[in-house]
């Protein structure tokens, strides 16, 4: 299904703009990486992946820090996992 | 194609804390017509724009537009008469009072050579507040719900109907939220003295007001329109802030209501997206261009520019560009100087004799100069 994530635009400052509901967000960090595979089509494993290769975390920490982003997209109805 | 300088009239001049449209349209004008004389047509000498910098060339007073249709020919008449230049036969009307009044004088603006892209008197009452449910469900539309009272008594039954918080308002400008019906009675009262009745109550809905601005051409179409979220509000309730917004749901139903309406001219559809649902709530339309008219204008969609275009030319004008989504602006405020001369001859009916200012303040705040 498309998400309003799938519509976000993005720029390289981290700003994301909803074209339709006119809301803001601000991204920080890898956030504005993972919004990027997200839009993409990139599926969890790839999410983890890229936060291994770019970052010096351990898996777990990795994991835990995903799923508390995605977590947020998902409260912020910008994003829905798979089912 | 006409190459003229235009001579153009805009009325509303005002930018305080509930800004009208004129000082944008003229900023915009001056955009598309550098060499344009712009004549300004103001209700008091204490409107601000009357005194800024790239304001109009010319700027005279104008009576109350409760004084009817007569009086305001009349003064129309008197200025197109005395003024040095070729008499402005452009008019741009910004105030939705004064267009009430206009749009009973079509025939008679004709006469005079002036054109003015105005609705008849029908189709501004279709818009009216107190007639908008009608119209809704003409378009499927949805409106909140809503009740009309002629007294306060009235407006506090319909408020228990209602529940509370609810937004109640006059028949042309002014709303407020009330909490209760101490508050409601009190508002209610403020209102019918102020703007007659009926008070319009309605329910109140939660969410993110959305403006769309367009320029409808007369057969059920537009030559464009913009859409933004307001994203800051002044405590009346206007917007400060604004950005550019692009969703198809949001322009099909402002198209609907524009094509039923075969609206002519500039228009604002004010509408709130209900937090709960996602639904487009419509609130009111505007028969006028809003106070932001400026800001598309600098993103390359020139509402006040093709109008002129429309009133100038037999030819189809162009379509304007759509605004891209995610450009905003920012209310900026700033202090303008004032001329006392300037100000003495305002008030004395000059240019042009007002014979019934040549002798009273024309505003609450000359008295206390005098």
């Amino acid at each position: 299904m498309t998400t309003i994530l799938e519509n976000l635009l993005l720029n390289d400052r981290g700003i994301a703009f909803d074209p339709a509901s006119g809301e803001t967000y601000r991204l920080v960090g890898p956030a504005v990486h993972l919004v990027r595979l997200l839009q993409k089509g990139a599926d969890d494993a790839a999410l983890l992946q890229y936060l291994l290769e770019e970052y010096d975390v351990d898996e777990s920490t990795a994991r835990r820090d995903l799923d508390v982003f995605l977590g947020t997209l998902e409260q912020m109805k910008l994003w829905e996992a798979a089912p | 194609m006409i190459t003229t300088a235009p001579c153009i009239a805009v009325s509303g001049l005002h930018r305080g804390e509930n800004p009208q449209p004129g000082a944008g349209i003229i900023r915009s004008l001056r955009r598309r017509f550098p060499d344009a004389h712009i004549v300004g047509l103001s209700y008091d000498v204490m409107e601000s724009g009357i005194y800024a910098d790239g304001g109009p060339d010319e700027v005279h007073l104008m009576p109350y537009p409760a004084a009817g249709g007569a009086a305001h020919l009349d003064r129309i008449d008197a200025i197109r008469k005395q003024t040095k230049r070729t008499p402005f036969d452009l008019f741009i009307p910004t105030l939705d009072a004064e267009i009430e009044v206009l749009a009973s004088l079509h025939r008679e603006l004709n006469q005079r050579g002036i054109r003015v892209c105005l609705p008849t008197v029908d189709v501004l009452k279709r818009r009216a507040k107190q007639h908008l449910p009608a119209l809704a469900a003409a378009c499927d539309v949805r409106v909140p719900e809503t009740r009309l009272a002629s007294d306060v008594t009235g407006a506090c039954r319909a408020g228990s109907e209602l529940g509370y918080p609810l937004v109640v308002k006059g028949p042309y400008y002014d709303a407020k939220i009330v909490p209760n019906v101490a508050q409601l009675s009190s508002a209610a009262g403020h209102l019918l003295s102020e703007w007659g009745h009926p008070v319009i109550l309605q329910r109140r809905v939660s969410g993110s007001e959305f403006n769309v601005l367009g320029l409808g051409d007369g057969d059920g179409g537009w030559l464009g329109h913009c859409c933004i979220r307001k994203t800051q509000l002044s405590d009346k309730g206007k917007g400060l802030s604004g950005i550019t917004v692009a969703d198809a749901r949001l322009s099909k139903l402002c198209a609907r209501l524009v094509r039923e309406l075969k609206w002519p001219g500039p228009f604002e559809i004010e509408l709130i997206r209900e937090e709960s649902t996602g639904d487009y709530v419509l609130i009111e339309i505007n028969p006028r261009f809003p106070a932001w008219i400026d800001f598309p204008s600098m993103l390359g969609a020139n509402f006040p520019g093709r109008l002129i275009d429309v009133l100038r030319s037999a030819a189809s004008p162009h379509p304007l560009p759509d605004c891209p989504p995610g450009s905003f602006y920012i209310r900026h405020q700033i202090e303008v100087v004032g001329d006392l001369n300037r100000y003495a001859d305002l008030l004395k009916g000059e240019p042009g004799a007002l014979p019934g200012l040549l002798d009273e303040p024309a505003s609450p705040k000359t008295k206390s100069l005098a």
